[in-house]
């Protein structure tokens, strides 16, 4: 049978990524924080560089520079500045720096930089497997832990206020949440993909779902098809496994709308 | 004795250098319906929010029934102003509706049948409950606006504060909320609502306070809504053709 162990790795490592990001990927979607999402990806290649350079683990050194990147952006927007373009400084700038970094780093020559910019979900080991399913976790339980919170700071902050809940408080908990999403991700499709990852299954959900949870229901579904469809149509092209990932994910994306038109 | 339903003392609010409300004393009484008039840009959804701390006062005091607003949180209902609300969210009227019932429920709460009742009722109070599983955004202005006071019900406060309620709404609406909103006072509750239209306000409200960054007046309607108050909150902004088609109280 075609299932040798290093593609359950994969299709479980992608699976995982799947439902981290599908589910917060509703939040960025209705918050309109796409561009927040770039931003803080990109950072993570920064984090690759330093992970090198101090010789820990990359997950780690990934996760911790998500977090940074998250919270200056976060306290950025609360400035109540036109944030717009000091995202796209922040998100090219940090791709551009960890690039330099990376060939400055001792060594850095050896670095496979394409696995972490686009992704190798192909050579994950168990214990990959397992944090990723660890993030996904947190992400899971976070998110319902503060649902119903989050849900009536999206609807209107105002309202939010009102009832006790704190905005800002909800808005950190998403900008955590999408760091812990870009360190579990960044194996799977890579630094320049995970926004994709976040994005295009929501939206795809956008159509479906007529409440909150069935579009995180929905957008969970079309995530993780994605990620087993685009296991499978790369092993079958003999393309890239992230981008495949994107591809499909667009396609059902494409084929949602079709469908919507068609209703 | 017993404390107003909401009073403030001394309540500044600025944005930037330039203060929207200065100093303001004001108390609204239970058992009322109280109006927040003014001109435009006279800081009446400022004080508003300022008085149930979605903006930060300059300085002042904010007291719901003589307790500082942090202890009783769970007994306001607002209501916002339509427009601001994001509607780029797939949610149904029933689920906004749910919504106002968070802090009561809790984590599990939402999947049992009890809030569900609630909200069917609350939709049933503001005429709404056909339209329990439409989409939010599909709906008029007015049917959001009813939605919007459905979910304020749902929370069961006793003091409702609603920002401009009968913006932009249609005749059957405002009917519609003012009922609810007359029923609320014979349960003994307060309302406090920010409103523009001075023509109804001796009809709908009790009470009132004249706003422009400063209070002008403030009191029982049939005592402060006076030609000399309403000239000295909106300036020359009221022509006198307008003052004359009011139904005013007789100044001292």
């Amino acid at each position: 049978m075609l299932l040798d162990p290093f593609l359950i790795r994969a299709g479980l490592a992608a699976l995982g990524t799947a439902v981290a990001a599908g589910l917060l990927g509703c939040f960025v979607v209705w918050r309109r924080m796409a561009y927040f999402g770039d931003a803080t990806s990109h950072a993570a290649i920064l984090g690759v560089a330093i992970s090198f350079a101090l010789s820990i683990s990359i997950v780690v050194g990934v996760l911790a520079t998500a977090l940074l990147m998250a919270l200056a952006l976060t306290l950025l927007e609360r400035q109540g500045r036109e944030v717009n373009s000091s995202l796209g400084v922040l998100a090219h700038g940090a791709l551009a720096t960890g690039l330099v970094a990376m060939a400055l780093v001792p060594g850095g020559g050896r670095i496979d930089l394409d696995a972490y910019l686009f992704g190798d979900v192909l050579t994950v080991s168990w214990a990959g497997v397992g944090i990723i399913w660890a993030g996904a976790a947190l992400v899971a339980v976070l998110l319902w832990w503060h649902w119903s919170a989050l849900l009536v700071a999206t609807l209107n902050p105002d309202l939010a206020v009102a009832a006790g809940v704190r905005p800002a408080r909800q808005h950190m908990l998403l900008a955590l949440l999408l760091a812990v999403v870009v360190a579990v991700s960044i194996r799977v499709v890579g630094a320049l993909l995970i926004t994709a990852l976040l994005i295009i299954p929501a939206a795809t959900a956008r159509g479906l779902g007529r409440t909150p949870e069935a579009m995180a229901a929905a957008a969970l579904a079309a995530g993780a098809l994605s990620a087993l469809g685009g296991i499978g149509a790369a092993l079958w092209a003999d393309t890239p496994v992230g981008p495949t990932i994107v591809c499909t994910a667009a396609a059902l994306f494409g084929l949602s709308l079709l469908t919507g038109r068609v209703r | 004795m017993t404390h107003p339903a909401l009073s403030v003392t001394g309540l500044t609010v600025a944005y930037g250098e330039t203060p929207a409300v200065f100093s303001v004393d004001a108390a609204f009484p239970r058992a009322a319906m109280s109006a927040i008039v003014g001109p435009n840009g006279a800081g009446k959804s400022t004080l508003l929010k300022a008085a149930l701390g979605i903006i930060p006062r300059l300085s002042g005091e904010v007291l719901v029934e003589g307790r500082p607003l942090d202890t009783v949180r769970e007994r306001i209902a607002y209501v916002p102003q339509r427009a601001s609300v994001d509607w780029d969210f797939p949610t149904t009227v029933l689920d906004v509706v749910r919504m106002g019932l968070y802090r009561k429920v809790g984590l599990l709460g939402r999947f049992t049948g009890a809030m569900n009742a609630i909200a069917r009722d609350c939709l049933g109070r503001v005429g709404m409950e056909d339209f329990a599983d439409r989409q939010i955004g599909q709906l008029s202005g007015g049917q959001q606006q009813r939605v919007f006071l459905a979910r304020a019900l749902a929370q069961g406060a006793d003091l409702y504060l609603l920002d401009e309620p009968f913006a932009g709404v249609d005749a059957a609406t405002e009917r519609a909320i003012i009922d609810v909103l007359k029923s609320l006072k014979a349960e003994g509750k307060a309302v406090v609502a920010v409103h523009h239209d001075l023509g109804s306000v001796p009809d709908y409200f009790d009470h009132v306070l004249l706003l422009n960054v400063r209070a002008t007046a403030s009191g029982p309607v049939s005592e402060v809504f006076t030609e000399a108050n309403l000239s000295a909150t909106y300036g020359g902004r009221l022509a006198e053709t307008h003052l004359g088609e009011l139904r005013l109280a007789k100044g001292a």
